[in-house]
């Protein structure tokens, strides 16, 4: 029963992974065939996975409410709003179908949901300022050369072409050196990534089974 | 192109299954110093000495997605740290934002307390699925790092913008931050804001680094051989260019 619990999970996993690695590789039919059934299959389970995150969600909050927790008002208040929307959802008037696409839910998300997401995008600046005062403070070599690095690029993009050499120094900086360093970024996370994948068909790291 | 990736993949297994062999035998190379790798298991213990719990999080994609391989290398963490956290007894808590990652978070938390002998002490409410939008997510973990007395909070997976609404916040609350990232926008963000930084591909390397198997090793050793391969095959076609 232990082998089963322990090798099982790791067998199907390699398994499931081999079949859509190869459909994605190499153009054969029935790989495809059965590479596509997997992924639908793994959209289906994420679906059912929704589900799961609404039933944590109510326990996490429910439980903060009945102990009297810290804020629990907060809770009430995700609880109460979470419970509306999905009532305003699910229980369409005759004529009218469920769903996100009713007049009512779009409209929380137009008039509630998107503005208060654009407001927390907007708090953003705040952050980046604070964020950045932080960082610059002279500690060592490192953030003084960031602190070069960011005069140069500032005083380039604030002149407006005025001083075309800062203007010029501001490009260089953004297209070469910022430029390599983010790629040779990417490459480095491309390589992980494939030894990873590499890692997880072996079976050395799984997550999912002990 | 489909099979030149094929044959590249393909290329790396003999490379892998040498370095094994090196590493078993004690020949191969060391691993370079990883800082952050350290500060992991001093976040733990920093944790069980205050008696405070500590927040992980694994980024705010799924499993399925383009960024699965970053999702994978925070649940590969988590797992490290649940085990050494069931161990010690040290409370931990986990936010996701994406749902798919929700059962697997719990189930890495209650095999890690069973296996350190306690599964009374596994609790599914630890893993907190919080919003699926990454700005909504963002603003529920930073109310959770400012509400509660954290030791610790330890972030590592696939992360935009919105990092900067948590780590500001965690670095305001004074709360000792590990962070790690691929996106390079998202990394300029980390630096000014985390104590410690797992930059770009370390993110898949950092679990290595505490379990320390001689594959785990050899993986590593790999990539830096491919990324020196990338390096000479980039110089090359440079020289050719300008030759040429």
């Amino acid at each position: 029963m232990v082998v089963l619990r322990r090798y099982l999970p790791t067998a199907i996993a390699i398994s499931v992974g081999l079949f859509v690695l190869l459909a994605a590789f190499l153009p054969i039919q029935f790989l495809d065939a059965i590479g596509t059934y997997f992924i639908n299959t793994a959209l289906l389970i994420a679906a059912i996975a929704l589900f799961l995150g609404l039933v944590n969600v109510l326990r996490v909050h429910s439980r903060r409410i009945l102990e009297r927790r810290p804020q629990w008002l907060f809770s009430f208040v995700l609880m109460a709003s979470m419970l509306i929307v999905l009532a305003i959802g699910l229980l369409a008037p005759a004529g009218q179908s469920a769903g996100p696409a009713r007049p009512a839910v779009r409209w929380i998300f137009d008039s509630i949901q998107a503005p208060i997401q654009a407001s927390l995008s907007a708090l953003l600046v705040f952050f980046v300022v604070t964020a950045a005062l932080r960082m610059l403070r002279l500690r060592n070599i490192e953030s003084a050369v960031m602190l070069l690095i960011v005069l140069l690029v500032l005083a380039g993009q604030v002149t407006l072409g005025l001083v075309p050499l800062l203007t010029d120094v501001k490009d260089w900086i953004l297209d070469v050196p910022v430029m390599a360093g983010a790629r040779g970024i990417l490459l480095g996370v491309a390589l992980g990534a494939t030894l990873t994948a590499i890692r997880l068909f072996l079976g050395v790291e799984r997550p999912y089974s002990d | 192109m489909e099979t030149i990736g094929l044959v590249l993949l393909l290329l790396a297994l003999p490379v892998l299954f040498f370095l094994v062999a090196r590493v078993r035998s004690g020949k191969a190379g060391q691993l370079r110093p990883l800082p952050a790798a350290e500060e992991l298991a001093d976040t733990v213990g920093r944790a069980t000495e205050t008696g405070r719990p500590f927040h992980v999080s694994v980024g705010v994609a799924g499993v399925g997605g383009s960024a699965t391989a970053e999702t994978w290398a925070g649940l590969s963490l988590l797992a490290e740290l649940a085990d050494e956290a069931a161990a010690c007894e040290t409370p931990l808590v986990v936010t996701v934002a994406d749902p798919t990652v929700l059962p697997l978070a719990q189930d890495i938390l209650r095999r890690a307390y069973n296996r350190q002998g306690h599964p009374e002490g596994y609790d599914a409410t630890q893993v907190r699925f919080v919003a699926s939008e990454p700005l909504a997510y963002a603003a529920g973990v930073a109310g959770l790092l400012q509400r509660e007395p954290l030791a610790g909070n330890i972030m590592v997976g696939s992360f935009g913008d919105e990092y900067l609404l948590m780590g500001e916040t965690g670095a305001r609350a004074e709360v000792r931050q590990l962070v790690g990232t691929t996106d390079p926008r998202t990394l300029s963000l980390v630096y000014a804001t985390a104590d410690e930084a797992l930059i770009g591909e370390e993110i898949f390397a950092a679990s290595a680094y505490t379990k320390k198997l001689p594959i785990q090793i050899a993986s590593l050793l790999t990539q830096d051989a491919a990324r020196w391969v990338v390096v000479a095959a980039i110089i090359l076609l440079t020289v050719f260019k300008i030759l040429f």
